[in-house]
């Protein structure tokens, strides 16, 4: 079986293009990819393209991949389309990596993009909703949000953590943000203007919570024989790829089930991983899949974290791009961004938010929608140098 | 195991208001592993089986494990509402708005709450929107 390796990335930055529809986000970050890799459009052997509310926001409700490809000029080659909510990129990167494995595929490029600013508020709101059992939660009242917040509080007393200290994460995150310049939010904010935001659900701040944005992601992921070909210098080998879904109605949570298996594959442990890129759609949530990693034991996430170990210079930075929070979160598009920070951290490329320890692991661990008590999908990818 | 019918799959609510009033969550029960399951299953993910999941109604009673409240609705919804983890048994853990006032629902937490069904919201064209919610049985 072939090995992996990311040649090429490329971003369309995530913000609020009113102008831009996902034909316009796609080309950008695809076309970027190629020429990072070193390669043409005639040169992709299969691709893979995420997007979960294209339909719902734009109309395009089907075939949106080769509708999106059409325009970037890829026509006749193998296009997947994939959906998993928030987890859609890294899903579909992971349905990248199996075929290039399986021999089928040597060049793949996978495509992450969102539409998700429509001047419709209300819309998206709704559309996100969709990610979730909508036929069940008819007439409940549910919200996202809210198993986060509920998350945050039982965490809260259990060990202690303050809303400031979730303040500290965001903050962090916002930090972060402004260092990259593909980020949605370029502006840090202060602990005091976080808890002073306005309250979505008790505990979490607006600020505290990942936005609606719009944008693209893209990788040119290769084979063995090709990556000797482009050169071997500027790639990422994939170390683990791994994808589950919730233990639904247990609740109990697939996470360290997925976490174990990865360390497996990739054969490596928490100890040696040089960077984390992790799902923050509540800043909260950064402890508890830190203590799902295993990199900090259960309750002290967040004592670590508020002691700074977690920043770009600490011992194990997490989210150095912004995360979520800073970033921003164009549902499909972030597993994507996720994986093209850690390598572009591990190819030292990343400028002024640049590990000062130059990493040589790192993991994305990204999650999407929901089902009953558990997330629908969950992806953990290991890569190396 | 039985073969599935179409009619065993008809589409049922998932909750019930009986003509004596009180209420009840339709859940799904599998004989073969005893679990239960909220909302039913047709299949059941712990053991396997499928063609031999039955019945099951819940109880009114619940605990309310943990609850925040939402300053934000979604369409159709009147903020500021409660949401909170309700459990009715072991593993049949669930959201559900929780109705009782806002500025004390924290004295609410760790208490039994009872099932009810009550309106919570409006559709597009203003009618209204049924679902079960939960308030505090004492």
């Amino acid at each position: 079986m072939t090995d992996v390796y990311v040649a090429g990335v490329g971003l369309h930055p995530f913000g609020r293009y009113p102008n831009l529809g996902l034909k316009q986000l796609a080309a950008v970050a695809i076309h970027r990819a190629l020429q990072d890799a070193g390669i043409g459009l005639k040169d992709v052997h299969g691709a893979w393209v995420a997007n979960a509310y294209g339909g719902l926001l734009t109309g395009q409700e089907s075939v949106r991949g080769q509708v999106v490809l059409a325009y970037a000029g890829l026509h006749g080659i193998p296009i997947t389309n994939v959906e998993n909510a928030c987890a859609g990129g890294s899903t579909a990167f992971k349905a990248a990596v199996t075929s290039i494995r399986a021999g089928e595929c040597d060049v793949a490029l996978v495509v992450g993009v969102e539409k998700m600013l429509v001047s419709d508020t209300p819309k998206t709101i709704r559309a996100v909703a969709t990610s979730a059992d909508t036929e069940f939660l008819h007439g409940t009242g549910f919200q996202f949000i809210a198993t986060y917040a509920i998350k945050a509080k039982r965490y809260m007393k259990s060990y202690g953590a303050t809303a400031e200290d979730i303040a500290r994460v965001t903050a962090k995150n916002r930090r972060n943000g402004c260092l990259n310049p593909y980020a949605h939010y370029r502006k840090q904010v202060t602990v005091e203007e976080i808890v002073q935001s306005r309250l979505v659900c008790d505990p979490l701040h607006l600020f505290m919570c990942s936005s609606n944005s719009d944008g693209a992601a893209a990788v040119i992921l290769v084979s063995d024989r090709v990556v000797d070909r482009l050169g071997r210098g500027r790639s990422v080998k994939v170390l683990s790829s791994r994808l589950c879904s919730g233990e639904f109605h247990l609740g109990n949570g697939a996470v360290e089930r997925i976490v174990m298996e990865a360390y497996d594959e990739a054969g490596v442990e928490p100890t040696d991983l040089g960077l984390i890129e992790l799902h923050d759609a509540a800043a909260s949530a950064e402890w508890e899949l830190l203590e799902s990693l295993r990199v900090f034991p259960p309750g002290e996430a967040y004592i670590h974290s508020s002691r700074g170990e977690t920043e770009i210079q600490g011992r194990i930075p997490v989210n150095p791009s912004g995360g979520l929070i800073g970033r921003g979160h164009p549902v499909s598009a972030t597993g994507v961004a996720q994986i093209i920070e850690v390598v572009t951290q591990l190819r030292g490329n990343a400028g002024d938010r640049g590990l000062p320890k130059m990493p040589k692991v790192g993991l994305t661990f990204n999650t999407g929608g929901r089902v009953i008590n558990d997330k629908a999908a969950i992806t953990v990818h290991i890569l190396a140098r | 195991m039985a073969p599935a019918s179409e009619r065993d799959h008809a589409v049922t609510a998932h909750f019930v208001e009986k003509e004596d009033g009180t209420c009840a969550l339709l859940a799904s029960a599998c004989p073969i592993c005893h679990t239960t399951f909220f909302p039913a299953q047709a299949g059941c993910s712990n053991c396997g089986s499928f063609g031999a999941m039955q019945q099951r109604w819940l109880g009114e009673t619940g605990c309310l494990i943990e609850a925040t409240v939402c300053h934000m609705a979604p369409t159709g919804y009147t903020a500021p509402y409660i949401l909170g983890l309700v459990r009715v048994e072991e593993n049949v853990e669930f959201f559900s708005i929780i109705d009782t006032p806002i500025d004390s629902y924290e004295s609410a937490v760790g208490q039994q709450v009872r099932l009810r069904v009550r309106p919570v919201g409006h559709e597009p064209n203003g009618a209204p929107i049924v679902g079960w919610i939960y308030e505090p049985s004492s």
